[in-house]
């Protein structure tokens, strides 16, 4: 769910000092954020990854015909736009950070013909888009500060991003696995033909274990399919 | 990629925002770089070994902020100077602590030991929900307890749930791949029913609150020679608490779970499912039966 959601529903409420502030100035505060790619943010225990046809079903219209850009339920852009204000354009007037933002929203699905771009002429391999190693070119994206955050493409989901039917695999250590509630979410994923990930963490090294595991199941995955 | 020296680090928080019931637990510390306020440095650490610390993750102050607001990090009041070969773990009062590593793991593994302890001797007690949770602190403390899988395992077979036992089999995997999780699940249970006669309740946690009037009326148990027509017609059963028209099993059938058998102060436990151990009960010596109600006011063991 998004931040908004989550307050109007009383399961968080607003922390000033958190994201929820720069979400409020761009606008995206109404927004559930996914990476595509391996989990980038920090921190967490658990992660879900979506299948690619998540991005469709929120672009199209009740009756399955494909939506105007401007009025699909999803939309991405080629860095973590979370990152804008404080880190990838500090000195920036906020005026010109949102118009920023605004210029490089790009229509969902249709950003994964520039993602594929990106992958083949930025990076030397596109596995090191996911492996974190970066690419070798800064790209044509005038953001020279930050870190994986600058080359990271986000994709954010309007309001609510359902579970059910959407999910290609989750990964939980084995602590939270355990649990008596995700024993039975988990069984229930398993019935739907999720790929459910189950792993040792090595809390010394917080999330790198779930960031490991979640680059070998994406690199199999697409060694798969090719 | 930067390489730190730990003795120029402090550590000011952790990247963790844990919920109570997965506490105690070991987590990954943010340092402060001593020299810049400024600076931290964030997991995942590509080396956390020795006296260096190496991670591409280097961040301004703002973002612990930030990270806190969202519940992804924790803040600590007093940063800690850092040191190699320690570890920083949080304790059930969220206390931050910080030990050599050698000290932690005995800790944890003592903690885990001890949780599986209560949580099998609650697990006998038929406290399945009780045994859950302590064995759940049990994993918390330990990632790889295998035990602490198993007795979620004894509680979802207990409810019937065969999907969820095939979940905890893949959590057995995952912390050894070559375990054949219905044969440690078949000893677990057959170590329990040997065990059932030996465990002492004085130390569980019971999950209410004792009542004085109830371990009394345990106290009282009346001699069988009082009730002719008591449930005490078995041959073992040396005096009970309550009469009954009606003999154990079908009794045991049709209020399950609220009997309670002693030897001496030997809880020895008794239903449905344990009635055919009448055969072993039987060489426990004297056998005083209780019938519990409500079922948590059973909280001791009888005071004679």
């Amino acid at each position: 769910m998004s931040t908004k959601r989550l307050v109007e529903l009383g399961i968080r409420s607003l922390d000033p000092r958190g994201s929820s502030r720069v979400e409020e100035l761009l606008g995206t505060i109404d927004n559930v954020f996914t990476f595509a790619g391996p989990f980038r943010y920090p921190y967490t225990e658990c992660g879900f990854l979506f299948t690619s046809g998540t991005e469709h079903s929120f672009a199209i219209d009740d009756i399955g015909n494909t939506l105007p850009a401007g009025q699909r339920r999803a939309t991405a852009s080629p860095f973590d736009t979370g990152g804008i204000i404080d880190y990838l354009l500090p000195n920036v007037a906020l005026a010109n950070q949102i118009q920023f933002h605004r210029r490089h929203e790009i229509p969902v699905p249709d950003y994964r013909s520039y993602f594929r771009e990106t992958l083949s002429i930025l990076f030397s391999s596109p596995w090191h888009y996911l492996d974190g190693t970066g690419p070798d070119d800064p790209g044509p994206i005038e953001v020279k500060e930050g870190d994986d955050r600058r080359w990271t493409f986000e994709v954010r989901f309007k309001s609510e991003l359902p579970l059910p039917g959407n999910l290609l695999a989750v990964f939980l250590p084995t602590r939270t696995a355990r649990q008596s509630w995700a024993r039975e979410k988990i069984a229930a994923w398993k019935r739907d033909g999720v790929g459910v990930d189950i792993y040792v963490p090595n809390d010394e090294n917080g999330w790198g274990t779930l960031l490991g595991r979640s680059i070998l199941y994406i690199t199999d995955y697409l060694h798969k399919l090719r | 990629m930067n390489t730190w020296n730990l003795k120029d680090l402090e550590i000011v928080g952790y990247a963790e925002s844990l919920p109570d019931d997965l506490l105690p637990a070991v987590v990954a510390p943010i340092y402060r770089v001593r020299e810049d306020d400024d600076t931290l440095l964030m997991p995942p650490f590509d080396a956390h070994q020795g006296d260096k610390v190496k991670t591409t993750h280097v961040r301004r102050r703002a973002e612990l902020d930030r990270l806190v607001g969202n519940e992804q990090a924790t803040g600590i009041d007093k940063s800690i100077p850092a040191a190699p070969g320690q570890l920083l773990w949080i304790d059930e009062s969220r206390r931050p602590h910080y030990q050599s590593a050698e000290q932690v793991r005995s800790h944890f593994q003592y903690l885990a030991t001890a949780y599986l302890g209560l949580a099998r001797e609650a697990l006998i007690l038929q406290r399945f929900d009780h045994a859950d949770k302590l064995a759940q602190k049990a994993i918390n403390a330990d990632n790889r307890s295998l035990d602490a899988v198993l007795v979620a395992a004894v509680v979802e077979r207990m409810r019937g749930n065969n999907d969820v036992l095939d979940v905890l089999s893949d959590i057995a995997k995952a912390i050894d791949p070559q375990i054949d999780f219905q044969q440690q699940l078949e000893i677990y249970l057959e170590g329990l029913l040997q065990d059932n006669r030996n465990v002492p309740i004085s130390n569980l946690t019971p999950d209410h609150a004792p009542s004085q009037s109830s371990i009394a009326s345990l106290a009282e148990g009346l001699d069988i020679a009082d009730f002719p027509e008591t449930l005490c017609v078995t041959s073992f059963v040396d005096r009970c608490n309550v009469a009954f028209q009606r003999e154990l099993p079908a009794l045991l059938e049709t209020e399950p779970r609220k009997f309670v058998a002693y030897a001496g102060d030997k809880r020895l436990g008794i239903d449905e499912n344990e009635f055919y151990l009448r055969e072993r009960l039987a060489h426990a010596g004297p056998i005083a039966l209780f019938y519990v109600e409500p079922q948590d006011q059973e909280l001791a063991a009888p005071l004679w």
